[in-house]
Formats: C-alpha cells, structure tokens, sequence
C-alpha cells in the first residue's frame, strides 16, 4: 500500500481517491503558464509527479470525470492518453441521478459557474458534483478567489471555493501538497 | 425484458425555456422529440419529470449541453437590442443565428468589459461622440473622419472589397471599437451595435453580405453608437425610423463625404453630367472611387441633389445590390481552420484583448476556448494568425 493514501480516520484506513481537474494536468505539463510566462512545475518535477499520478491511476485511485476528459482532448491530449492507458479504472462512473441532483444543488449555489451559451458541459461544477456523490478528493490547482491578485478574478467562483461552500466540505488538495505527501518529490 | 425508463430531475421552467429559445413551438418540438404535444406539455408543467432518453433528445433539439437544461432556474433574458439593421426591414422577433450572435456578441463585451476595467492598456479607449437627431449626420460625420484620421488618401488607398473593410474595421478597432464579424441571416439582420454603461462600444457585422455592404453596415452601426442607440429598448416605430434614416445618413456622409462628392464631379469623367445625365457605369465608376456599392453611391447624388439616376432606377439598383450579396464570397468560413476563422470574426481588438488577458493570468484556458471557440491546442495558431492580420491592417 502506498504511504499517503491512508488517511486514518478513528483508526480505520480509509481509501481516498482522487478525482483530477483540467487545468492542473496543463499546469503540470507547462500548458498554462504563471502570468510571468514561467511554469508552475519544471520538468524534472512534473516527470515525478507523472510517475506518481501513475501509480495511483493503476491502483484505481485516480479518476477522471466525462467533462475533463473531453476539456483534456482538446487541450492537453498527452495527459489524456496517459491516464487514459491505466484502462476503465481511470474513467468516473457516467452521470446518474445522484450526480445530476449534486450538480443542480452546486450551480444553484455557485451561479456564476455556468454561463447559458455556453455549447460544452463545464468541467469545474461537474467535478465538485462528483466529489460529492462518490466521496472523491479533488486535485486542483486552482487557488481560491481571495487568494488572486486580479479583482475580476477576485469576485469569480473557483474549484476550492465551490469545495469549501458544500455542506460537508468536498475535501480537495493542490497537486503539490498531494505530491508532498505522497514523497513523489525530494524533500 | 423491457428496460425502465430513467426519470431525470430538470426544471420545467428550463426545458420551457430552452425550447422558447430555439424558437420552437410545443408541436414543432413535440415532433421532433417523438413525443406528443400532450407528453411535452406534461413535461413542461412539472406533471412529470423527463426520461434520460427525452433529455438527450433535448440536448440534440434544442442544442444545448446537458448542463443547461440541468439549471435549477431559467437564465436570465438576453438583453434585449432593437437597434438591428435588416436587408428587409423585418419587424418582430430576430431570427435564431441573429439571437445566437448578438448572445455571443455579449458574450464577447462582457469579457472585454471586464478585462478592461483590469488592465486599460488592452484596448484604447474609445472615445465616441454623442449625438441627438437634432444633430446634422453631415456635420458629426465630417467631425468623426477628422477625429479618426480617416483621410480620402487612406480611403482611397485600400482596393476595393476584403481589403476596404478590413482597412475601416481597423481604424475603428484602433479607436477601441470592438468589430465582430458573424454569419448572421442577411435577410433578418446586416449589423447590430451594443453600448451601454462601463461596456466596451461593439459592433456585430454579418458575414452574409457583399464587402460594400458590410462597409456601409459598418458604419450605420458606428452611427448607432453616436446616437447611444443600443440603450433605446423601447422605441416607437417612429422613433426607430427615425434613428435608422439617420445613421443610414451618417454612414453615407462619412464614406462619401460631401466635399469629396463634389470634388469628385469636377474631374473630367462627371464634370459635364448633368443630374439625368448619368448612367450605370458613372454610378459604378463613383462607387468604385469611394469603395462604396452603386446603390450607395447612387442614393448619395441623389440626397446631394446631383444626379436623378436614384430615382429613376431604384428597382434596378436595389435588384443589383441583392444580387451582390447572394453571390458567393471568397472568405466562407466552410473548411476554414478555427483560428483563422476565430481572427476573421473576433478581429484584432477583440481576439488581441482577450488573447492578452490570458497570457497575463486575466482568464484562463477554458474561458479563452469558451469565448472565441478556438481549440486549447490552437492557441499558438490562433496567435500567429493574430499577428499576421494585424500586419496586415498596419499594411
């Protein structure tokens, strides 16, 4: 068993499975860059954070929902490719009633989330639905609104502030602090 | 054994909502979704919930993704704009592709609006004059060409068609007026103007249309700005005719300007016509020398008071000018790869502004893809074929 995916709760080991957002897999493969042009994750770290995600995409603890994978196909298809060779395991269950109503309950909290012309299903609301329904951590490397410099992008609604609203929160972790935890980086 | 139907949780309200929106009545989506009017009207009043299969026939009918028709609550309505300028002056509701552009056309402002109000180095501010219909078209006119720098010379250096629209859409997206270029039904609406407070000035033009008539389009739309016309929600008829005489005035008056007109019909060709005098090669000779189609060109001598041909050939001119917009146009976006097609119809100010935006951290990916419909990974297309147009306009 991997060391980091154990979360002990009242001593019980409790399996935590991940559900991965877009955006973070373009952070790390140099897809989207910092304002300044830079990278979130040089190379050499995104190569080990790779192998990482790997090896929970093998145990079955590393989903991805119908919405990113299709954000993944336009965007970043090495990184769906990738995960897409770990098999079904990788793949979310398809969309069901429990999702449905949890994804109606999040944009009716969150209303700026979705926009009516918009022609694709957005990923971000999908995926908190998900975590919800199936119990999934969320890895995103979004930062929550209060924490962006831009005040347009202050007054916006962000995969952690949607985590953060939900009743129980919906737990979620940066792909670096994942990546921390798990030991795939050197101290 | 047959398989039970999945009832899925959608409001009512929503699935009404998103069939008004397509402009179906309960029959025509009856039909289309294999239900009775009667099973469709159950739906819609909340007496029972849709199947999943009905709902992804609702996705496929009414064109929309799952995710809307999921909405707890309608959207609210699109702003509504009567300013549209229509090759047959149609009354009523707009045609669904005008209602599609001038949502995406918001769309478009709202995002720059925003992004501005950021970083106001994204755009030069416009800085538009105001007008009333107490004011002369001629005169504001004279005063615009002046304000933009829009010398006869400029005019008359661009060849006539692609290149003296691209030129004009230029200039106006120097001066912070966002041009978009839509494939809007010609017949329902040849332009549309957006303003409003702390709003970016926009304006949609249809890609259905000779180059001449986009141009002369252009401009009626840019006169509807002067006259802050998208705010006029509730006009009167006559108040609307009102505002269309004028801005069809002013665009006459700043493509053709009076002293250049006259100019004009004192070089050899024109000096010796008299009003009758002239014939369909004059007009088309005169057209071709303001870039302008006959019929402009013609309507114009005749608000001057030089020639008669308007009124003596109206029929025949606007049956030309029909014709030249049905003729097929080089620049049909079929087959034409997105980015080239997104910088055609976002043009430099819009594309550039919101392209910017995202390499400083201002949107990110997936609103840059959901606002100009370009692929993540043709981003860098979208950027090469960004800066070649804009070489283009400084050309």
């Amino acid at each position: 068993m991997t060391q980091g995916r154990l979360d002990l709760q009242g001593g019980e080991p409790l399996l935590v499975v991940y559900a991965i957002d877009t955006s973070t897999l373009m952070w790390l493969d140099g897809l989207n860059l910092e304002p300044d042009q830079s990278r979130r994750f040089e190379p050499q770290e995104s190569a080990l954070i790779w192998d990482g995600l790997d090896r929970l995409a093998s145990q079955g603890c590393l989903k991805t929902i119908r919405m990113v994978r299709e954000e993944l196909a336009d965007n970043d298809r090495e990184a769906l490719e990738r995960i897409a060779s770990h098999g079904r395991k990788t793949l979310a269950p398809a969309v069901t009633n429990r999702t449905r109503a949890a994804f109606r309950s999040v944009v009716a909290q969150f209303p700026n989330v979705i926009n009516p012309d918009w022609k694709r299903d957005p990923a971000d609301p999908w995926i908190v639905a998900y975590a919800e329904t199936y119990g999934y951590t969320v890895i995103t490397d979004e930062l929550p609104a209060r924490l962006h410099a831009s005040r347009r992008n202050q007054r916006r609604t962000f995969i952690p502030d949607m985590c953060d609203g939900r009743t129980p929160p919906v737990p979620w972790t940066s792909l670096r602090d994942l990546a921390s935890r798990e030991g795939w980086l050197p101290a | 054994m047959a398989r039970r139907p999945q009832y899925v949780p959608a409001t009512p309200e929503v699935l009404e909502w998103a069939r008004n929106e397509r402009q179906m009545s309960l029959r025509e989506a009856a039909d289309a979704l294999e239900l009775t009017t009667a099973e469709l009207t159950a739906i819609e009043e909340g007496q029972r919930p849709p199947t999943a299969d009905v709902l992804r026939a609702m996705m496929r009918v009414y064109g929309r993704s799952e995710s809307i028709l999921l909405l707890p609550v309608p959207p609210p309505p699109a702003p509504q704009v009567t300013d549209r300028r229509s090759a047959g002056r149609r009354e009523g509701a707009p045609e669904l592709g005008t209602i599609r552009a001038l949502r995406e056309g918001r769309l478009v402002q709202g995002l720059v609006s925003e992004l501005l109000a950021e970083d106001r180095e994204l755009l030069p501010r416009a800085q538009i004059v105001a007008a009333t219909e107490e004011d002369d078209p001629e005169e504001i006119a004279r005063d615009e060409r002046r304000r933009l720098r829009a010398t006869i010379e400029l005019q008359r250096s661009w060849k006539a068609g692609g290149p003296s629209l691209t030129g004009w859409r230029a200039l106006l997206q120097a001066h912070g007026v966002i041009v978009l270029s839509k494939d809007i039904p010609r017949d329902d609406c040849r332009g549309v103007a957006l303003t409003g407070d702390g709003l970016v000035p926009l304006i949609i033009v249809t890609t259905d249309d000779s180059y001449a008539g986009r141009i002369f389009t252009l401009f009626h739309e840019y006169g509807h700005l002067i006259r802050r016309s998208a705010s006029y929600c509730a006009v009167g008829f006559q108040e609307a005719e009102e505002l269309e005489r004028w801005c069809d005035r002013f665009s006459a008056a700043f493509l053709m300007p009076r002293a250049d007109v006259e100019r004009l019909l004192t070089t050899q060709r024109f000096r010796s016509l008299e009003p009758g005098d002239w014939t369909l090669s004059d007009i088309e000779r005169g057209a071709s020398w303001f870039r302008v189609s006959p019929f402009a060109f013609a309507r114009r001598l005749s608000d001057l008071g030089l020639s008669t041909f308007y009124r003596r050939h109206l029929r025949e001119l606007w049956e030309r000018d029909r014709r030249a917009r049905r003729a097929p146009r080089p620049d049909q976006s079929a087959g034409v790869p997105s980015p080239v097609a997104a910088v055609r119809e976002f043009g430099t100010a819009a594309g550039g502004a919101i392209l910017e935006a995202l390499h400083r951290g201002l949107v990110d990916r997936s609103e840059f893809v959901s606002a100009t419909g370009v692929r993540g990974d043709q981003i860098g297309d979208f950027e090469k074929h960004l800066a070649e147009q804009r070489m283009r306009e400084s050309a």
